[in-house]
């Protein structure tokens, strides 16, 4: 019966699992939660981005009525936490170190309460001289922004670092300096990016709850379980096991809720009343407490031959951290890794630091580190067929990695489609005629290009797939979806690995106290690491149920086959057939257990090899495995304005295997906006150190009117032999090259190229004026 | 706070005299933001929605328009209006979006006085006045008078302003609002609002303001008389670009530069002219 | 803080909640009346995620004092989901894609049913000024507006 319809699993554009609750507004996201006795907090930020805490005075704010408590720096525990570097405690103790910084914690009985009290406390201050630049960190005699770093507990393999740095390291590989002499052109530059703030729709939110033994429960918008439960051990001084996630749906995340935001201080609250306690943040609070993209200053030098071999490439970066480590030294590492792009480049010296200044700190951001170096990287390439007069496409494609070709660090590419995505972008776009195409009138119109490239990979997770009385099966992963669609994919692969129609896949949502260990949503990983897990794990299911149906047709296991639907049968016998809720009735009742099939991993992949390249103090033994991408732009520049605006978009990706085109669609037009934004005109910006811009009002990020309606995504297949069904991941690629794509396109309609990001219009009218 | 919901403007004038810093409600959709963010909190409010005749328009025998204060951004966008009037329609749609349109108020925007506003600049175009109620009585004032600053008009604490008035548009007349903002439905960096009437190939009368550059929206009287009689020659309209440029009195701020307004204005001027002038040439046709 | 008993009438139910008097209405929504479908991005108009529609047009209830709409229709998304327009606009989104987190899916929802209300077929331009005051940060936005071009068109692209 169910083998007659088509089996809906791997290579089908299904729906979201959750889609009918979201549309129908039932879905409920952490703010959506209520428990009895619930108390609703607030937090107070610094209004200094560095200062000592003098003296503090509650008093008043405690006395007002429905507040049941104030917490400040004095009244927590000094346990530090944080990726590389445990820097960071839930408020701020004796010392501020950027506005915004949480600095006392309110919960009351309402919400305008807490926030109402927030203003009868006292704070007094002795402001210290901030740091509020990479050169003036780096200064000699700067300031020290954490004057205890020496004492943090560190991961091993720092280093010796300079006063205010958080990571140094380096990737080199041949003779940069001997290289150059070979090149017959070299382009330099300096390149310089902002900090984006991710605006996912849902500000971070947090709710817990504590039982009489101490246990604590937080539901919590965050992108891992697993990390909410080992930083709130940290933090809070309790065993893991008393720490128990939960991941109701998230409003989008995009590296933001990778770490833990608010979770702390919302169980410090609980603890200290006994009562739950459900902290939102204002979406100003979320923008000047909780993270950003690194902002960067990138030093890129590039040497080709004059038939355009790409011979030598140095990089230096240094990112903007703000004032905590957070995930400062892996988006460093990574960066640099990315520094070369998808190129054979044989002579590369890649190097860079991150330091701490006082302002909000960095963390991960769809990209990871990528999109700021490959904001440099990519347009000198661009730079460098301008100067041979090349094709762009054809320079490219004249030194584009393959399968087999190594990446800077030893490892070797085992799939690549870039070769493809360029070819099939170049096709879409009808590149030499739009090269060419005319501009209106009191426009200049320009079409470039980017290549990309970026990994999936990274760390620990497992699955476990159960097979029910029914025949139906429960998956759990522990991953959690932030929107991107994953729970449906990880379905989907289970579905197929079954050969079952996904309607019979449950799958469980994220819970430390049931879900196996998963590192975490990022990383681009989850269809790539999780999707293998689940098909190892339905493997192992299937390898039971085999055994089952030997046992009972009373042949050998290797004579049993799966067939559509939820049956096995023998092998070239079709009336010989059992059903899988016969199976796991027997399984159940009569002999061998439930079926449980489980498989967890690391990611396997192989390791850098030190032999070929020097990699300094960098922070992966392995990361993860390449994906690669082109992105085509076309722009229309005003010439009153100097507005870009974006007239077709082609983004083609190197998925490996699409186990759901529309999500993988999605996944690349999202990415593309996001990485618009970033190009044209999302900046945080300070002033003295004070966030000038934390509101959606003075922060613009894109519309529906301000994208183009010409967004396409193309889905190259390159069939990975270790992903699921051969699928990589495509999650951050598609914001990636969106940003020197856009300058390669003025450039190419102006004649001058930007080197600051965003492209606002204020700065293209500018360079083209001063032209 | 205290709210009320009066049903005639004399009880609305009671109600705000009682209270100092007592303030209307209009749409809300400045003021509750500003209330979300704890910027203000007024100890009263007075909504004005259940005052019969404030959101109605009505067309004068003259060929003006007459306008309640309460009259939505959406009403505006779907008025059907002749001549430079259609100025109305075309500053509305590019207002904000659709639920702000549904609920926010011309009124409401003047009284608020953001200079990066859309309605102070365009009905200053149009030459505008305003209606104003007090305790003591009412008065009409040029809509250019009533702007006295940024966020500042000539409104007394208790006082409300009722309806605001058009003058008929000229016999072959049209305008354009040439809005330029980061994004979409943004507070305007730079906008030009043009209202002129021709006389066959030549300019009759024009009014040009530029929004979004000083405090409250810029004429140049002198420019402006300079291109009556004129055909708007590229020339015509390079001057009078240039002589805005200079006249506005921009600041930094998140949107731009004070410097890029004088950079964009004259270009946006020259568009905004030569879009209103085609329309009414097309109308003379 | 001082409360007074407010009474709305809600998806065609009078409901009483007990009210700050400078509450919004997304506040006595989401917190009085558990109807947690309208989401809460940035409480200043801006986002678009609190869409619901007030005497049957769209209105920000982060921007509405509750005590205002005293006297209003308010409908919500949870009281759109009885209607034909909602369920086709529903079931377009979710089978074309166009949902990833969700977040700014309600939202999204009232302001397309208020275009398909506004009948006469809708070009891709409608469309996108439909929902041009709701941020998504997820999709770009493509999804969502193809969704409803299938289900809404009728006129062609005229372009902006
Ligand atoms: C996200 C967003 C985007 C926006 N974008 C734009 C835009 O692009 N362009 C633009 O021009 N505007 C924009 N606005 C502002 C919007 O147009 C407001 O609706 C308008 O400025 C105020 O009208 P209101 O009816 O909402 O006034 P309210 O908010 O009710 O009142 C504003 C102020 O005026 C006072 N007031 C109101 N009416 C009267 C009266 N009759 N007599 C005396 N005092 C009165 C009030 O007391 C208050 O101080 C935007 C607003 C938001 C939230
Ligand atoms: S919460 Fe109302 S518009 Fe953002
Ligand atoms: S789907 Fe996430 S904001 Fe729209």
């Amino acid at each position: 019966m169910d083998g007659e319809a088509k089996l809906r699993g791997v290579g089908d554009s299904l729906p979201r699992l959750d889609a009918g609750d979201k549309v129908g507004g039932r879905a409920r996201y952490t703010d959506d939660l209520f428990r009895p006795g619930m108390l609703h907090a607030a937090l107070m930020g610094s209004p200094y981005p560095f200062a000592r805490i003098i003296s503090c005075d509650t008093s008043e704010a405690l006395a007002l009525p429905g507040v049941k408590a104030v917490l400040t720096g004095a009244d927590i525990p000094a346990n530090r936490w944080g990726g590389f570097i445990n820097d960071e405690t839930a408020l701020a103790i004796d010392i501020v170190r950027y506005v915004g910084e949480p600095i006392a914690a309110i919960a009351a009985t309402d919400l305008a309460t807490a926030r109402e009290a927030l203003d009868l406390i006292e704070f007094e201050f002795e402001e210290l001289d901030p740091v509020l630049t990479i050169d003036a960190a780096m200064a000699d005699g700067a300031p020290l922004i954490h004057e205890n770093f020496a004492e943090y507990e560190k991961r091993p393999g720092q280093g010796d670092l300079a006063p205010n740095q958080v990571s140094r390291q380096s990737i080199i590989e041949g003779d940069v300096e001997a290289a150059w002499a070979d090149c017959n052109v070299v382009v330099e530059n300096t390149y310089e990016v902002q900090a984006q703030s991710h605006v996912y729709i849902e500000p971070c939110s947090a709710l817990a709850e504590v039982d009489e033994s101490g246990k604590v429960t937080v539901w919590s918008a965050n992108q891992s379980i697993y990390k909410v439960q080992a930083s709130l051990s940290k933090a809070l001084g309790l065993p893991m096991s008393k720490v128990r996630a939960i991941t109701p749906p998230v409003g989008g995340a995009f590296g933001g809720k990778s770490g833990v935001t608010v979770q702390p201080i919302t169980v410090m609250l609980a603890q200290k009343t006994g009562r739950p306690v459900k902290l939102t943040l204002s979406r100003t609070d979320d923008m000047m407490m909780m993270r950003s993209r690194h902002a960067a200053r990138v030093r890129v030098r590039t040497g080709a031959m004059a038939d355009g071999t790409l011979v030598a490439h140095e990089l230096d970066v240094i990112y903007d951290g703000g004032a905590y480590a957070e995930d400062s030294a892996a988006v460093l590492g990574f960066g640099l890794l990315m520094a070369r792009g998808p190129y054979n480049i044989p002579h590369v010296k890649l190097t860079g630091s991150a330091v701490y200044t006082n302002k909000l700190r960095a963390g991960g951001f769809r990209g990871f580190g990528n999109p700021q170096v490959t904001f440099g990287t990519e347009q000198q390439i661009d730079e460098i067929a301008v100067r041979l007069k090349m094709d762009p496409i054809d320079l490219r494609l004249k030194n584009a990695l393959q399968t087999g070709d190594l990446w800077v660090g030893g490892q070797t590419v085992t799939s690549c489609g870039f070769r493809e995505c360029l070819e099939q972008v170049r096709d879409a776009a009808d590149w030499p005629t739009r090269r060419q195409a005319p501009a209106a009138n009191g426009k200049r119109r320009g079409i470039s290009v980017a290549g990309v490239s970026h990994i999936c990979g990274l760390l620990g997770t497992s699955a476990i797939v159960r097979v029910l009385e029914d025949g139906t099966i429960t998956l759990n992963t522990g991953a959690v979806d932030i929107g991107q669609g994953s729970d449906t994919v990880l379905a989907q692969i289970c579905a197929s690995s079954l050969r079952l129609d996904i309607g019979r896949v449950n799958l469980v949502a994220p819970d430390s106290d049931a879900s196996p260990y998963n590192w975490g949503t990022g990383g681009t990983r989850v269809t790539y690491m999780v999707g293998r897990a689940v098909e190892s794990a339905a493997g192992a299911a299937l390898e039971q149920i085999r055994q089952h149906a030997s046992e009972i047709f009373e042949c050998a296991p290797a004579d049993v086959e799966l067939r559509d639907g939820g049956h096995v049968g023998i092998v070239g016998v079709p009336e010989k057939e059992l059903s899988f809720a016969e199976i796991s009735g027997r399984a159940h009742y009569v002999t061998g257990g439930p079926i449980i099939g489980t498989h967890a991993l690391v990611y396997d992949g192989q390791e850098f090899d030190p032999k070929r390249a020097l990699m300094d103090h960098f922070p992966f033994a392995r990361i993860g495995t390449y994906v690669f991408g082109a992105q085509v732009v076309e722009v229309e520049v005003d010439e009153v304005t100097g507005q870009v605006e974006v007239l077709n978009v082609w983004s083609a990706h190197d998925v490996g295997r699409a186990i759901n085109p529309a999500a993988v669609e999605g996944q690349i037009q999202g990415g593309v906006v996001q990485g618009l934004g970033y190009a044209l005109c999302e900046e945080l910006t300070w002033e003295d150190g004070q966030p000038t811009n934390p509101t959606m009002m003075d922060y613009k990020v894109p519309g529906a009117l301000d994208t183009p309606t010409n967004i396409h995504p193309i889905i190259v297949e390159s069939e990975e032999e270790t992903g699921p069904f051969g699928a990589k991941g495509v999650g951050e690629p598609g914001l990636v090259g969106v940003a020197p794509a856009v300058a390669n396109a003025v450039a190419h309609a102006t004649g001058v190229r930007l080197t600051r990001l965003p492209l606002t219009p204020e700065s293209v009218l500018r360079a083209m004026t001063a032209e | 706070m205290d709210y009320f919901r009066p049903e005639s403007l004399e009880e609305a004038l009671g109600l705000l005299a009682e209270i100092p810093d007592a303030r209307c409600l209009a749409g809300g959709q400045t003021l509750v933001a500003m209330m979300n963010t704890r910027i203000v909190a007024p100890p009263r409010l007075v909504s004005l929605r259940d005052i019969p005749g404030l959101d109605q328009i009505e067309a004068l025998p003259n060929g003006g328009l007459r306008m309640g204060t309460m009259v939505t951004h959406e009403t505006l966008m779907n008025l059907s209006a002749n001549g430079a009037h259609r100025l109305l329609p075309e500053t509305a749609r590019q207002i904000a979006s659709p639920a702000i349109r549904a609920f926010g108020t011309v009124g409401g925007a003047l009284c608020h006085a953001d200079p990066a506003a859309d309605w102070p600049t365009a009905l200053v175009a149009l030459d505008a006045s305003v209606h104003v109620a007090g305790i003591d009585g009412k008065r009409r004032e040029p809509l250019a008078e009533f702007l006295v600053d940024a966020l500042t008009t000539t409104l007394e604490p208790g006082e409300i302003l009722t309806h605001i008035e058009i003058p008929p548009p000229g016999q072959t007349s049209a305008g354009a609002y040439v809005k330029f903002a980061r994004v979409e439905g943004d507070f305007a960096t730079v906008a030009v609002a043009v209202s002129l009437s021709l006389s066959g190939p030549t300019c009759e009368a024009i009014r040009i303001a530029v929004g979004g550059c000083s405090p409250v929206p810029t004429r140049d009287d002198a420019a402006e008389t300079g291109l009556v009689s004129t055909e708007l020659s590229e020339a015509d309209m390079q001057a009078v670009g240039n002589s805005l440029a200079t006249a506005i009195q921009p600041e930094d701020d998140g949107r731009a530069s004070a410097a890029y307004r004088r950079m964009v204005v004259p270009g946006l001027v020259q568009r905004a002219i030569t879009l209103a002038h085609d329309r009414a040439s097309e109308a003379r046709i | 803080m001082k409360r007074t008993l407010l009474e709305l009438n809600v998806n065609g139910e009078l409901q009483q909640a007990p009210t700050r008097p400078t509450a919004t209405l997304l506040d006595v929504l989401r917190d009085g009346l558990h109807l947690t479908g309208s989401k809460r991005g940035c409480d200043q108009g801006v986002c678009g995620a609190c869409t619901v529609l007030v005497d049957g047009r769209p209105a920000r209830a982060c921007l509405m004092l509750a005590v205002d709409c005293q006297g209003r229709r308010v409908t919500t998304i949870e009281g759109l989901n009885e209607s034909g327009e909602a369920a086709a606009v529903q079931q377009a989104l979710a089978e074309n894609g166009a949902i990833q987190c969700g977040y700014c899916t309600p939202g999204i929802v009232v302001a397309l049913v208020d275009l398909a209300r506004a009948g006469g077929g809708a070009s891709e331009n409608d469309v996108r000024r439909s929902i041009s005051g709701n941020i998504c940060r997820c999709s770009g936005y493509v999804k969502i507006v193809e969704a409803a071009v299938s289900l809404l068109g009728g006129k062609a692209s005229d372009g902006r």
